[in-house]
């Protein structure tokens, strides 16, 4: 949609406003976000914070070489990568259906009760959580395993168990923990739909699931759409912190992941040349995989990041 | 006439002298010496008295942030007393609301403000950081300028090495801690009594122990809940047992496998007594001899277990364990948890692994761009000194400690506080701090439990702490290559520990071999020819 | 409106099972409450798993009589309620823009803003950016220097779209330029997208910590997250060094949670009614 010169004076003047205000707006992401980012050329260097980005010496793709050569790396990614699927397949609906059931509650104080005690955990440090976790699933009193018993079940070590690492991180910190929190962007897209609608579709006798196929689900589509392109950008961003917390050598095999690698191989201490390397890897490829699934919410919901 | 002509030249002919000595010091020459031959003779004792270092007072800038909560405060008791002793004031430079001292360091090392003396807990980078050009070499400074390091040096060749940086230069003056013993092995006594036991002199004896613990009952409630053996330290706990049947390398976390067997470096985890060892701690896991949560039980293990009357023997930190003697003795009544003999391993040896390092890597250092480095390095003697290092140690005179035939001994108001430990109270007031002095066990010793005093002594005086392997320094191209490598391996290692130990793998010929090969694979030999060739420097 | 027997079991059901969940989502909140009033040695043994033991109070004696908190939690509201503002100005200033199709470059803009969630300089570049700013240790910093997240743009652009177009061709018809569009018909509608991108942006002032602790020196700066954190690191104790502190410091951390999300939960029934259904109808003008 090349337009000539004229096209674009006139769009300029009757759009003044719209420009005016995205002056502001771009002025701050030259300055604070484009303008630092000289910095990613860290990645290429053997950074010394003493002689400073400049100063330091080149050394090309050093740094990825070493972060692809680790024997592990082909599991690393595989973990990485299976962790945040599984994360898109069980924890990212749960905040949808939850948001869509809690529109259904008629009792304003229940309600808000109920939604409140639900995004609690978010606040919650990761730690505790954790902790918590840990606790519960204690070999010999957790009550995870008591239950387990109490219903003729055997007990088990589960945190030393790769098997069951995926499913106590994603019920425990992305579900248990987010979910609620998640919600909330649900629920005021929710908000936003015209009760008329509904009252339209009763009169023409529609159920409540021909309701919510045909009323609800629409308006929450275009938000649903870009949650989820995001959540395919940040594929390989699996932060570690809150792995860290709950998995042992035992589990390595699955929850071992690319960034506890590195953070654990010590590389990250004050190597920001291997961790500005590691993170643009990660990027990159969160990048591509954003302008993939981007082109494809355009194409099945007219919706998309740009 | 002539006298004045005589005068008159001599006096020029010992400015120059004086001028040219001073110029040869590293960097511009101090702002505020009358003359310059105040700092170019040797300990000043002829212009300034006692442990002045100059005639005017000197401010001097410092970065100080370790530990994500030390930082330098310019209202210590112990530094003001410095000052009046050096005429020499510090400065506080950084920033008190941080609580990350590492990015605290590196954002202040970027924004190219650097004070006049830096302190850094991580000797490597600030070696490094040396070597780049941003602190001064220091060795020149002290041969001239600082007679007690040089003392200290000499007396403590081991440290002296440590502090140089690989190649061969001193950029930064280390922490020098005193006392050798670290961890060791306690047992509840009490229960030995009880069931009519002895301490352990062998492995065998041991395991007999362990299984009494858990099946004679021995803190008599009935069940079999016992805990024979536990640990707060997860995988450490699994390390600790190692040397029982000869197998060396696991008592240090950062340098986990490597020792040094007759100048020749080793790992303890690709010997081929490993697998003896595995295979009898799985079959000690699997009866039930050792805490089947250790490895999520974590810091809390003592009290919990202790707490709760069922943990029978750990391998730990003398002072803070013995210290649960009191925090028991009304709970459990008897309650008896003692320092431990190491029982003789299967090699025949009484032997502890664990032993308090010689070297730290928490140091100070001049900045390049000091226009004080006389000052800076005669102050950082200045703690070498004896009163130095006392005041470093013990605090302040009257305040803190009263000097007792000569030796200084802590005050009650100190040893009793119910609020705050000793260290505690030392650190409020500056002292305690880890910049470079040499520690004095001394002060550790007078409120250190009297039940960890004992254990302490026995295995010092008998010798079962085992020479640490020496702190070694890598080139920047060797650390990588170290870190790189030291990844890839220990991940395996310790996968395939937990999951032997766990009963989820099988330790036998095969699958032992199979690990070898892994292990090889995964470029073993690379590393410890690496750490070989870092190992032969260092000790030349 | 009569409701089937299907949609009255169903509604019961739901009733029960967001019952339940919302209990087991307060788990963690009401251990936290419990351990902070407990005493150390019972929560340190795990002794404390859903009620508080020994109750007392002073952790909170310890952490509401800390130097400076007073001043913390006062900059903590600063950042928050004057960082809000900033936030949602330019986010409504980029959000609207570009939820018209008649922008140009448009879509370049806003892929130009999306490289940017995904390529973030690194912490070293970045300070070193405020520091030939000249913005270290200011206030003023840490409003405008996090000002706009991103992601919270494409949000709000999504939330703007949803408004029909004929509204803004009303408008048109009765004169109104885009500014006076903007805040007459759009802001009005948009109450609960405000609302929630708002509490998103407050959420993340109120937790922030790392860059507030890198950027200021000057302790009457820090807001209360630093503050915390710095009375949990002090009470650290070396291994090494034994000695008898017990683990004084597990209630405070749970104490120092309770603090910091107080006010939060005291705040959201306020905000709670933005997300009634159709916020929108209603106000329908011209």
């Amino acid at each position: 949609m090349l337009l000539n010169f004229k096209e674009i004076k006139t769009n300029l003047i009757r759009d003044r406003y719209l420009y005016l205000l995205l002056i502001p707006f771009l002025a701050w992401y030259i300055i604070f976000a484009y303008k630092p980012m000289y910095g990613l050329q860290i990645a290429f260097k053997d950074f010394s914070v003493y002689k400073g980005i400049e100063a330091s010496p080149w050394v090309g793709f050093e740094h990825f070489e070493t972060f692809f050569k680790s024997p592990y790396f082909w599991r690393l990614l595989k973990n990485t990568v299976l962790l945040s699927l599984y994360q898109l397949l069980f924890a990212f609906p749960v905040p949808i259906i939850l948001a869509l059931l809690f529109n259904e509650l008629k009792n304003g104080v229940f309600k808000a009760t109920v939604q409140t005690f639900t995004y609690l955990p978010h606040f919650i440090s990761v730690v505790v959580v954790a902790g918590i976790v840990t606790n519960f699933l204690a070999p010999s009193n957790g009550i995870i395993n008591i239950l387990i018993e109490m219903m003729g079940g055997e007990k088990q070590y589960f945190l030393t168990n790769p098997d069951y690492f995926r499913t106590i991180f994603i019920g425990s910190m992305d579900i248990w923990k987010e979910a609620g929190f998640g919600t909330i962007i649900y629920i005021a897209a929710l908000s936003g739909v015209n009760p008329a609608l509904y009252e339209a579709a009763v009169i023409d006798g529609a159920n409540k699931w021909k309701q919510m196929w045909h009323i609800t689900l629409p308006a929450i589509i275009p938000t649903i759409a870009i949650m989820l392109v995001m959540k395919v950008g940040s594929m390989l961003e699996v932060g570690y912190e809150a792995i860290i917390l709950l998995y042992q050598p035992a589990t390595y095999e699955t929850a071992d992941v690319i960034n506890t690698y590195v953070y654990r191989s010590g590389l990250q201490d004050a190597r920001y040349d291997l961790a500005t390397a590691v993170g643009l890897f990660n990027a990159v490829v969160g990048f591509i995989l954003v302008v993939f699934a981007n082109k494809m919410s355009k194409k099945l919901t007219e919706t998309g990041l740009w | 006439m002539g006298n004045k002509k005589w005068m008159k030249s001599s006096a020029i002919i010992m400015m120059s002298v004086g001028m040219l000595l001073a110029g040869c010091s590293n960097n511009n020459a101090p702002q505020n010496s009358g003359s310059s031959a105040n700092d170019s003779k040797g300990s000043d004792t002829e212009q300034l008295s006692g442990n002045l270092i100059s005639k005017e007072p000197v401010e001097l800038t410092l970065h100080m942030h370790y530990s994500d909560k030390f930082i330098f405060d310019d209202n210590w008791p112990v530094f003001k007393e410095a000052e009046a002793m050096t005429n020499i004031k510090l400065k506080g430079t950084a920033s008190k609301a941080s609580t990350n001292s590492k990015e605290l360091f590196n954002t202040m090392m970027a924004s190219g403000k650097i004070p006049d003396l830096v302190h850094h807990q991580i000797k490597e980078q600030y070696d490094s950081l040396g070597i780049e050009g941003a602190f001064l070499e220091l060795d020149d400074l002290i041969e001239k300028y600082a007679p007690n390091i040089k003392k200290f040096f000499s007396e403590h060749p081991d440290a002296a090495k440590y502090m140089k940086a690989y190649n061969g230069k001193t950029y930064f003056l280390n922490f020098t801690p005193d006392g050798p013993a670290a961890r060791g092995w306690f047992v509840r006594q009490d229960w030995l009594d009880k069931l009519g036991l002895e301490q352990p002199k062998t492995v065998d004896e041991l395991y007999a122990l362990l299984k009494a613990f858990k099946e004679k009952d021995p803190n008599g409630n009935g069940v079999n809940d016992e805990i024979p053996y536990f640990s707060r330290s997860k995988l450490d706990g699994i390390y600790d047992l190692l040397i029982q049947w000869g197998v060396q390398g696991g008592a240090d976390a950062a340098k986990r496998g490597f020792y040094a067997d007759n100048g020749v470096v080793k790992y303890g985890m690709y010997e081929p007594g490993y697998k003896t060892a595995i295979e009898n701690i799985a079959k000690w896991y699997k009866e039930g001899l050792i805490d089947k949560e250790i490895f999520t039980r974590g810091e809390k293990a003592r009290n919990i277990l202790l707490g709760d009357n069922v943990g029978g023997m750990t391998h730990d930190w003398f002072a803070s364990t013995a210290n649960f003697n009191d925090i028991l003795a009304t709970e459990i009544p008897g309650f008896s948890f003692v320092p431990m003999t190491p029982p003789a391993n299967t090699e025949g040896k009484v032997i502890e692994e664990s032993s308090r390092k010689g070297t730290h890597a928490s140091g100070w250092g001049i900045s390049a761009t000091t226009k004080h480095p006389v000052e800076a390095i005669k102050y950082m003697d200045f703690w070498f000194s004896e009163e130095g290092r006392r005041l470093m140690n013990f605090g302040i005179e009257g305040k803190d400690y009263d000097l007792v035939d000569g030796k200084p001994k802590f005050k009650d108001s100190l040893l009793k506080n119910k609020e705050k430990t000793v260290i505690q109270q030392l650190q409020e007031e500056g002292a305690q701090i880890e910049l470079a002095f040499h520690q004095d066990y001394a002060y550790e010793e007078q409120w250190t439990n009297a039940t960890a005093l004992k254990g302490i002594k026995e295995y010092i005086d008998n010798g079962y702490i085992m020479k640490a392997y020496p702190p070694i320094s890598y080139t920047d191209d060797e650390r990588s290559k170290f870190e790189e490598l030291n990844a890839g391996v220990l991940t395996y290692v310790e996968e395939k520990l937990q999951r032997w130990v766990l009963g989820v793998e099988p330790v036998n010929d095969e699958t032992f071999s199979k690990y070898i090969k892994e292990l090889e694979s995964l470029g073993i030999k690379d590393l410890l020819a690496l750490e070989q060739g870092a190992y032969d420097r260092y000790m030349k | 409106m009569k409701k089937t027997r299907g949609e009255k079991l169903f509604y019961i059901f739901n009733c029960v099972f967001l019952g339940i969940i919302a209990l087991l989502a307060l788990y963690p909140f009401v251990y936290v409450l419990s351990a902070s009033i407990s005493s150390s040695d019972a929560v340190v043994t795990g002794k404390v798993i859903l009620l508080p033991r020994d109750i007392n109070f002073d952790s909170y004696a310890k952490v509401l009589s800390e130097k400076g908190i007073w001043i913390a939690y006062f900059n903590t509201f600063y950042y928050t309620i004057f960082g809000v503002i900033v936030n949602l100005i330019l986010t409504i200033c980029g959000a609207y823009a570009l939820s018209k199709k008649r922008v140009m470059g448009r879509t370049a803009i806003s892929f130009f803003i999306a490289l940017t969630m995904w390529f973030q300089p690194g912490m070293i570049p970045m300070y070193l950016n405020f520091r030939d700013l000249n913005m270290l240790d200011n206030r003023f910093t840490i409003i405008i220097g996090f000002a706009i997240t991103t992601f919270y743009v494409f949000l709000m652009r999504t939330f703007f779209q949803s408004i029909p177009e004929e509204l803004e061709e009303a408008a048109k018809v009765d004169g109104a330029n885009d500014l006076t569009i903007l805040w007459k018909v759009y802001l009005p509608l948009s109450k609960a997208s405000l609302v929630t991108i708002g509490l998103f942006y407050a959420v993340h002032r109120w937790n922030g910590y790392f860059w507030t602790m890198i950027l200021l020196s000057d302790e009457s700066k820090v807001p209360l997250q630093v503050l915390l954190k710095k009375l949990i690191v002090e009470m650290n104790v070396s291994d090494e060094m034994g000695n008898m502190a017990v683990y004084s410091k597990e209630t405070i951390i749970y104490a120092t949670i309770i603090v910091s999300i107080i006010p939060i939960v005291a705040a959201y029934p306020f905000i709670q009614k933005y997300f009634v259904k159709g916020a929108m109808i209603g106000s329908v003008k011209g």
